[in-house]
């Protein structure tokens, strides 16, 4: 699951689930309104600002409804 | 504060280091002190300025509030160095506030004492030139770098929008997927050839884009791009 979260792209990920974004902005990371948002991964986000990507991943697995799980598990 | 310990504050400061004992002695007789409470100004910006100060212990941070109502940060200063003195010197009002960060202690010296030094012990003046073209040289490498830092941004900017817009994806990074050519971001940002050229090549050599003059331009690491994007 978290797997899945790492390699999906923020941008992509902000526009299915809103619930997401202030996971990003708690961290301080500029994702949330950034041009590149589109093209770059959440594990390649999370390596910029030096965080664990498994760990940003699982935030981010928490905050994402049940619906959203139900969606990254099928 | 006793004589020899605002003797050993002058003596540090920028405006009389390596000045003859008799000079710095005379400047330590000549000095007032004063304490700032954590929070407090020494002045406020717009007053007159009538007096020379120089920071013995604590932190000031120099506020300057612009004319559209903002308040901007010029500099913090620290031990040794001399606060309010180009005001003075040019006969113009104190153009910042300097607050307290810490409990603070300043010498003070009024403007006629400072000239009765400057007369009796004219090296003192020299050394005042001298540290006024310091900052002079260090306003103008601070100019060149706001003009060259805008450019960068906006160069900057616009790889990033066309990117935004037709970018892709690929194993390196972000490709604009069609040749663009310096002489366009030039004319798009507003530059010559030659700074986009510089520009580039540095952002090339920094590993933040790949492409040869020929080839398609790729972001490689779009986080610092969009840094100096953003960078203030």
């Amino acid at each position: 699951m978290t797997d899945r979260i790492e390699s999906m792209v923020v941008g992509e990920l902000m526009t299915q689930w809103p619930g997401a974004v202030p996971v990003f902005i708690r961290h301080r990371m500029a994702c949330p309104g950034c041009v590149m948002a589109p093209f770059m991964t959440v594990r390649e986000a999370a390596h910029e600002y030096g965080l664990d990507p498994e760990a940003l991943a699982s935030e981010l697995v928490a905050a994402i409804s049940d619906d959203a799980k139900k969606t990254v598990q099928a | 504060m006793d004589k020899s310990a605002r003797i050993a504050v002058v003596e540090r400061a920028k405006l009389f280091a390596g000045l003859p004992d008799d000079t710095v002695a005379a400047a330590a007789d000549g000095a007032q002190v004063r304490v700032i409470d954590k929070g407090e100004a020494v002045f406020r910006q717009g007053d007159d300025a009538t007096h020379h100060f120089i920071v013995a212990w604590g932190r000031l941070r120099l506020d300057q509030t612009t004319p559209d109502g903002k308040n901007i940060v010029l500099r913090f200063m620290g031990p040794g160095d001399l606060v309010g003195s180009v005001a003075v010197w040019r006969n113009v009002p104190y153009p910042a506030t300097p607050l307290a960060v810490d409990e603070t202690r300043l010498l003070v010296w009024s403007e006629a004492r400072m000239m009765e030094l400057m007369q009796a012990h004219p090296p003192l003046a020299m050394k005042a030139m001298n540290m006024m073209g310091g900052r002079i040289e260090e306003l103008q490498e601070r100019l060149q770098q706001v003009a060259t830092q805008q450019v960068e941004r906006r160069i900057a900017a616009t790889i990033l929008k066309i990117a935004n817009q037709s970018g892709r994806k690929v194993e390196t990074g972000v490709e604009i997927p069609f040749a663009l050519s310096r002489q366009d971001l030039a004319e798009m940002t507003g530059t010559t050839l030659h700074t986009v050229s510089r520009t580039l090549s540095g952002w090339i050599d920094e590993g933040i884009l790949e492409g040869r003059r020929s080839s398609h331009l790729v972001i490689c690491r779009p986080h610092r791009l969009v840094e100096i994007a953003e960078q203030a």
